[in-house]
């Protein structure tokens, strides 16, 4: 009985809740936000931020429309910099509306899928010429868009692989026809998923931005070579030139604080 | 010094992942009993724990420990802390064994190998304990076994659990890491970049003067409950997997300097009050903003690896909000958290035997001239030679 009574009290207080459309499927649910596909002439995509119950209702408003708010403007900011040299590949925003987000629907498997499903699958060697070249192409295309990012003055805050998708790309069972289609220098990689990024142009911030893909490539493809690393690295230098040579240098800190967490862990 | 040894024996046919035992000498023994020592923080604590091959249980027969308690204000210091585990390591080991062993004239017979902890922790202390097992170790010429600190938390989660194969949330005074089990061993997928929840926590005790006894973290927990708690805005710093303290550790401490209610103003029945905090509001707000952060980035590491039960391990586990926080985010994700447990959220002598006797069973032995201890040693960084190297699955 008390407890219907709380509940209640809760909900009346609560801004109104997002319900999603009878017709839209859902097609992910991450740690923080379900994407929505909506069905129509041009498929769009939803990017419902929920609520955490766990969080405290003043800290988790703040949180889910800070973050929705600074999402949809961080993506518009990487589709129409003020250089054009510095366009980034990211879905088109549609409209904010905290706790949604709309934008457009992609087509593709996520450089993850490609990397463990492709690429590492049956790379045993350095024989391998052809899918050498193709994970080259891949760290240099991941490198110099890292770097533009930077340089616009965005830090993603989640580098992952599991967040760059490969436009139009298939998985390897449609694939089988069209092989030669389904090359990396022919997919453009987007990239996804903003919920953490930020506007900063230090070079602590990019830096842990670095870090944090450096340790999320090690620990999701143990098998990925040591040299698509410093593919990586030497993309990222070519990008923002000088700003790029402060980050690397505070790069070699933070990979030291880093290890100095093997004091007590 | 007490000690509790009434959990009963565990069984470890829940642990699916884990190899099954070599065949060797040891293995063939109806009954195996290691000695585990531990002294990495303000603890010190020895178990006796003993496996049974007929059942495949392991049981903890005693597990005695002293804590060094600073006084209001200050932390526990390196040199003060080994002194204090010097002082007492012999009397527990004596009282562990005489627990383990009751009316024995010769318990230390039992004893098939001695574990202790090799790191990481605080080098006086940790020194303090493994000069006590290298000198049992030629007393009673048993070998030795090297432990790392982390794993015998997750170890003795695991076996106190039966959860085969959780993400794992190790929080601590030294430590915040979300852990992954993958390909023999614990991978770290989120950690703090700078310094330890538990030790932030501590701190911000010191600075508004909570006591130190029975631990700073309970007290904050106490304070945070007051009735009319009100919470105040903190800086919230989660960067992917990964999250900082130590800003939000400076920022609680302006606050408290600055706009703390004093004593006096409420004596003085001061109305004007509306910019002040208490203590209470101060303590409720850091909590939950800490937590909120550890139960986000454990919930991007479960959903990183598809995997949906919690074991939360460490001194800060013991926390009852944190595992409210937590056991609402997994269940909303349809998974479980496993139960709190004084085996593994606290340190002690079992945790260590527990990860020691599995290493042993499997053979690792460590060599007299390898027993030096490393006040870093990452929790990925030994081999889980028990466990199955099969390849891990994302999804």
């Amino acid at each position: 009985m008390t407890d219907t009574t709380a509940s209640a009290d809760v909900t009346t207080k609560k801004p109104p809740v997002f319900q999603p459309q009878d017709d839209w499927t859902l097609i992910s649910q991450g740690a923080e936000a379900r994407i929505w596909k909506i069905p129509g002439t041009t498929v769009k995509v939803a990017k419902e931020r929920f609520s955490k119950a766990y969080r405290h209702p003043t800290l988790d408003e703040k949180l889910t429309k800070s973050r929705c708010r600074a999402e949809g403007r961080i993506l518009e900011k990487c589709r129409n910099p003020k250089d054009s040299n510095l366009v980034i590949d990211v879905p088109q925003v549609l409209r904010i509306e905290p706790p949604v987000l709309y934008l457009e629907f992609l087509e593709g498997l996520t450089v993850r899928e490609y990397l463990e499903d492709h690429l590492l699958l049956s790379l045993k060697d350095d024989d391998d010429t052809e899918k050498a070249s193709e994970l080259h192409q891949l760290a240099q295309q991941i490198g110099s868009m890292v770097g533009k990012l930077h340089t616009l003055g965005c830090i993603h805050g989640d580098l992952t692989t599991s967040n760059m998708m490969l436009r139009g790309s298939q998985p390897q069972s449609k694939r089988a026809k069209t092989e030669n289609d389904n090359n990396v220098s022919k997919h453009k990689i987007t990239l996804i998923d903003f919920g953490l990024a930020k506007n900063t142009t230090s070079a602590e911030e990019r830096a842990v931005d670095l870090y944090v893909l450096e340790r999320a490539l090690t620990s999701t493809h143990p098998k990925l070579p040591q040299s698509f690393l410093e593919t990586i690295m030497e993309s990222y230098k070519l990008e923002p030139k000088k700003a790029a040579e402060a980050t690397l240098q505070r790069l070699e800190q933070v990979r030291l604080r880093g290890r100095k967490r093997e004091c007590f862990g | 010094m007490t000690s509790r040894a009434t959990d009963g024996p565990c069984s470890a046919k829940p642990l699916v992942d884990n190899l099954p035992l070599p065949e060797s000498t040891i293995n063939s023994k109806e009954t195996t009993v290691v000695l585990g020592i531990e002294g990495s923080a303000n603890k010190v604590g020895v178990g006796v724990l003993r496996y049974q091959k007929n059942n495949h249980t392991y049981e903890i027969l005693s597990n005695p420990r002293k804590t060094f308690i600073a006084p209001t204000g200050q932390g526990f210091l390196p040199r003060e802390t080994a002194w204090h585990h010097q002082a007492h390591v012999v009397a527990l080991v004596r009282t562990a064994l005489q627990e383990a062993f009751p009316n024995d004239k010769q318990p230390e017979a039992h004893v098939d190998a001695i574990c202790f902890t090799k790191g990481p922790g605080m080098g006086g202390p940790l020194q303090s304990c493994a000069v006590c097992a290298r000198t049992l170790s030629l007393l009673w010429k048993v070998p030795l076994v090297a432990v790392n600190h982390c794993v015998g938390h997750i170890e003795m989660g695991r076996l106190a659990t039966g959860a085969s194969n959780p993400v794992v949330l190790y929080v601590s005074g030294g430590n915040t890491q979300v852990i992954a089990y993958q390909d023999q061993r614990y991978r770290i997928f989120g950690e703090t970049i700078d310094i330890a929840i538990g030790n932030c926590l501590d701190r911000f005790a010191r600075v508004i003067g909570l006591s130190n006894d029975p631990s700073p973290g309970y007290n904050i927990e106490q304070e945070a409950k007051k009735e009319g708690a009100q919470y105040v805005e903190l800086p919230y710093v989660v960067k992917g997997m990964d999250v900082s303290f130590s800003g939000i550790l400076t920022h609680v401490e302006t606050l408290a300097k600055t706009r703390l209610v004093q004593e006096e103003d409420s004596k003085n029945g001061e109305k004007d009050n509306s910019n002040k905090i208490t203590k209470a509001d101060l303590c409720y707000s850091l909590q939950e903003t800490l937590f909120a952060m550890l139960v986000e980035i454990t919930e991007r590491a479960m959903a990183h690896c598809g995997q949906n039960q919690v074991l939360i391990v460490g001194g800060v586990g013991c926390n009852k909000r944190l595992q409210d926080m937590m056991s609402i985010m997994v269940s909303e994700r349809g998974g479980t958290l496993c139960a709190m447990d004084h085996r593994y959220c606290i340190d002690n002598g079992a945790m260590i035997a527990q990860a020691g006797v599995f290493a042993f069973q499997f053979g690792e032995l460590t060599k007299m001239e390898d027993t030096w201890v490393t006040q870093r040693y990452r929790t990925d960084q030994s081999k889980i030679v028990w466990r199955r190297s099969a390849q891990w699955k994302h999804t």
